[in-house]
């Protein structure tokens, strides 16, 4: 196989995507040092759900797609040290869809990880925990819990 | 291979898949004949293939009792290769598939569910309240295959549609090839389907899951599906391959030399013929130059050469379909690791099938490896291996003992042992010092302080130079005890060592020597089979020094007796010998290789008569109860 797989499955997203996705996401390739597109990092953005702790807030996230990509999925991260159960200290996040031994298929596109990924952010797994602080605090005591995200969201809040 | 051949066109004639004659592959062809129509008829045992020749029973010893009258213990084994397990496994899912009615690959699918575990498997699907859903929450979609299941790859031109993949779509102008499972019909394009495929297989999976994921679908791929997608994919390779020969190969092809060679043009290449051809070129083209004929044998070589490459390379590579079976085979392997084992040696996948024992008393492994017996067998490419431990074969030295040597040569405490020996403190800074000669007045390098080797006093306290009043020297019988056995330690390990470097620099003047063979074949037409017998010489070889080896482990844990002075004897004579065969293969002219031929085979033979004397003696040692009980308890070997 000469044609890189990887690159033009990463146009085609990105056309997708420009052409349509969910509303208060983002998501684009990183500019390299020379101001070209970095075709294989990108940068999106995850709006909290509405209604829940985490909302009008958008979370930033790096996505990197390595060579094999899409036999292999991308690493999504959130900053180091982001608040949540299911998010180890360095960002990575613990999601079955992006883990290639278990859930992850090559057919799942850019727009479904975000969505689970949005989707993972009100609902964590509490069986499968990845940094301490959030997940004693998410099992043990809701109260500090919910105080910490709402603290997050602030951070994070969108400018209107 | 007669056998082979029969099997495969008893199976041809009844096939409704006409072979594509792409895929010379054992697996492909044996699948693509499979019948999936009418699975009642088929009958997997009926094929003449299954009672091949490889089948015979070989023991691990070549005696039941040594010339002392100990019984060995043997253990019976069968040689296979991987891909004959796949003909036990089809067995299997035969029947699953008689009792259950459905399509053979999804009986497969279900067994591998349950890791071949029948008995649970039908259990679960008979107390199913739904047979339909048991099977989906399996991943199976109940209704039966169609005939011709080579629909599911469709050539589709809508451009509406576009692989989940890769986001290609085709054009009116640009059709392209799409897949989808028969239970799904979830479509994406032949290539990305294969390379998903390739993937999954390459990582070791079985039961792959359809690629779709919004929402998953866990629909399992079945074997028949695979084997549409494997053919195409041979089909494509194929295409590409001779596309690619074409253009970028200027060397002659296959046809013209057979033509040159006046070759019939059905008959196959081997080596041996090689030779009556080049015989018959030469005396019918004596007109030709020199020059010219050389060249053409030259090409005639790189063809063959190039060739044999290609099929060692197809082999490993494998179609799809065969790399699954591989994978289900080596995971049967390791599932059932009491009855099978794998080759160790690299690049290997012959696997030894576990029988019986040759003796009343053993009834399993364990018990043989507490008798101190060896059980070594040998793969189909004649690699010796302990079936007790998966480690290479270490004859005469048991599995259990091998286990306590690698502990004590890893272990540091030898070392310990010996600065213990060996060294002292400086008493200032503590630096640890070895005396290696000269007085006792000692000054420490690092930290330049004067001091008695004998007491660790302050030097300026000692009046005469040379001896140490204060101290007595009292000959403490624990630090003698420690450094004997130290001593001997090093003397079994050093032994051990030099055997381990000489196995490999044998190895080494072998390489050397099978390459000027090769040379020799090439300029003046020795045929492979006259030269061939070094390989057996070169073999034995080895595993005598392997053996040589082990012996010095052994022998480090053999207390003094009488039966130890008869193992240093034989081990005496046999690596006489093995120093006779080495030094034989170093020196010898390659051009009198041929002519000494007998004196290779002569000292080869007593070589391995040597070992097998030696062998027994180490074998003889236990023959008294006392002796083994004693031997265990001392090593605490459970």
């Amino acid at each position: 196989m000469s044609r890189d797989l990887r690159t033009e499955r990463i146009q085609q997203e990105r056309k997708q995507w420009r052409k349509d996705h969910p509303f208060g996401f983002y998501a684009k390739p990183t500019k390299k040092s020379d101001g070209s597109l970095d075709l294989h990092n990108w940068t999106a953005g995850i709006p909290g759900k509405q209604g829940t702790i985490w909302e009008n807030a958008t979370y930033p996230l790096t996505i990197s797609f390595p060579e094999d990509y899409p036999a292999k999925p991308p690493k999504i991260k959130f900053p180091p040290a982001f608040y949540h159960p299911n998010v180890y200290p360095s960002g990575t996040i613990c999601l079955s869809i992006l883990n290639e031994e278990q859930d992850w298929r090559p057919a799942i596109n850019i727009k479904s990880l975000l969505l689970g990924i949005q989707e993972l952010l009100d609902t964590p797994n509490p069986n499968s925990p990845a940094q301490e602080p959030a997940w004693k605090a998410f099992s043990k005591s809701p109260e500090e819990y919910q105080k910490k995200v709402k603290l997050q969201a602030q951070q994070y809040k969108d400018k209107v | 291979m007669t056998d082979d051949d029969e099997y495969f066109e008893d199976f041809s004639d009844n096939s409704s898949i006409e072979l594509s004659g792409v895929d010379e592959d054992v697996l492909g062809n044996e699948l693509s004949s499979v019948d999936i129509s009418d699975s009642g008829e088929y009958e997997f045992d009926d094929g003449p293939g299954n009672t091949d020749s490889s089948s015979e029973i070989l023991y691990s010893f070549y005696k039941s009792r040594t010339s002392g009258g100990i019984p060995t213990h043997r253990l019976k084994y069968r040689n296979i290769a991987l891909d004959d397990i796949q003909k036990e496994l089809e067995k299997d899912v035969k029947k699953v598939q008689n009792m259950l009615q459905l399509d053979y690959g999804k009986c497969l699918n279900l067994l591998l569910q349950y890791s071949w575990n029948e008995h649970k498997m039908l259990d679960m699907y008979m107390n199913a309240p739904n047979h339909q859903d048991y099977l989906l929450k399996n991943g199976i979609y109940e209704a039966k295959f169609p005939e011709d299941l080579s629909r599911l790859i469709s050539t589709e031109t809508d451009e509406n549609i576009l692989c989940g993949i890769c986001y290609c779509g085709p054009t009116k102008d640009e059709p392209m090839n799409f897949f989808s499972m028969y239970g799904c019909k979830h479509k994406f394009c032949t290539d990305c389907y294969i390379q998903y495929l390739k993937n999954k297989n390459e990582s070791g999976s079985m039961a792959i899951e359809c690629p779709f994921a919004d929402p998953k679908c866990h629909l399992k791929i079945t074997i028949e599906e695979l084997n549409v997608l494997s053919e195409y994919n041979n089909k494509m390779e194929e295409k590409h391959f001779y596309h690619k020969k074409q253009e970028e190969c200027n060397l002659l092809s296959e046809e013209q030399i057979k033509q040159m060679y006046k070759l019939d043009s059905d008959s196959e290449f081997e080596f041996d013929e090689q030779l009556d051809v080049e015989d018959d070129f030469n005396n019918t083209v004596k007109t030709k130059e020199k020059m010219k004929i050389d060249e053409l044998v030259y090409d005639f070589h790189t063809i063959i050469q190039q060739r044999e490459r290609e099929e060692i390379d197809k082999k490993r590579n494998r179609t799809i379909i065969s790399k699954y079976w591989y994978n289900i085979g080596s995971r049967y392997c390791t599932i059932n690791t009491k009855k099978y084992k794998h080759c160790p040696s690299p690049d290997c996948d012959n696997v030894v099938q576990f029988i019986g024992f040759d003796s009343d008393i053993v009834a399993n492994i364990e018990e043989l490896k507490r008798l101190l017996m060896i059980p070594l067998v040998r793969c189909k490419s004649n690699h010796q291996f302990c079936f007790g431990c998966n480690e290479t074969a270490h004859a005469p030295c048991p599995c259990k003992v091998v286990q306590l040597w690698k502990i004590k040569c890893e272990d540091d405490s030898e070392t310990l042992n010996w600065i213990q020996t060996n060294t002292k403190d400086c008493p200032r800074c503590h630096s640890l010092i070895e005396k290696n000669g000269g007085c006792n007045h000692m000054t420490c390098k690092s930290c330049t302080y004067n001091f008695c080797w004998i007491c660790l006093g302050d030097w300026t306290a000692h009046r005469n130079n040379y001896r140490c009043d204060k101290y007595v020297p009292n000959e403490d019988s624990d630090v003698s005890k420690v450094r004997e056995s130290l001593e001997k330690y090093m003397f079994y390990f050093n032994h051990f060592n030099n055997q381990r470097i000489s196995h490999d620099k044998d190895k080494q003047i072998l390489e050397i020597f099978e390459n000027k063979i090769k040379e020799l074949q090439i300029n003046s037409g020795v045929s492979w089979i006259e030269s061939v017998f070094y390989k057996e010489c070169v073999n034995a070889l080895l595993e005598c020094r392997e053996s040589l080896k082990w012996s010095y482990a052994f022998l480090f844990y053999i207390p003094n007796c009488r039966g130890k002075q008869l193992i240093e004897t034989a081990q005496w004579q046999l690596s006489n010998k093995v120093e006779q065969l080495s030094r034989l293969f170093e020196d010898v002219e390659i051009g009198d290789v041929i002519k000494k031929k007998p004196m290779f085979l002569t000292i080869k033979s007593s070589m391995v008569t040597a070992q097998n004397v030696f062998l027994e003696t180490c074998i003889d040692i236990f023959a008294d109860k006392h002796t083994l009980k004693d031997f265990v308890q001392r090593w605490n070997i459970k």
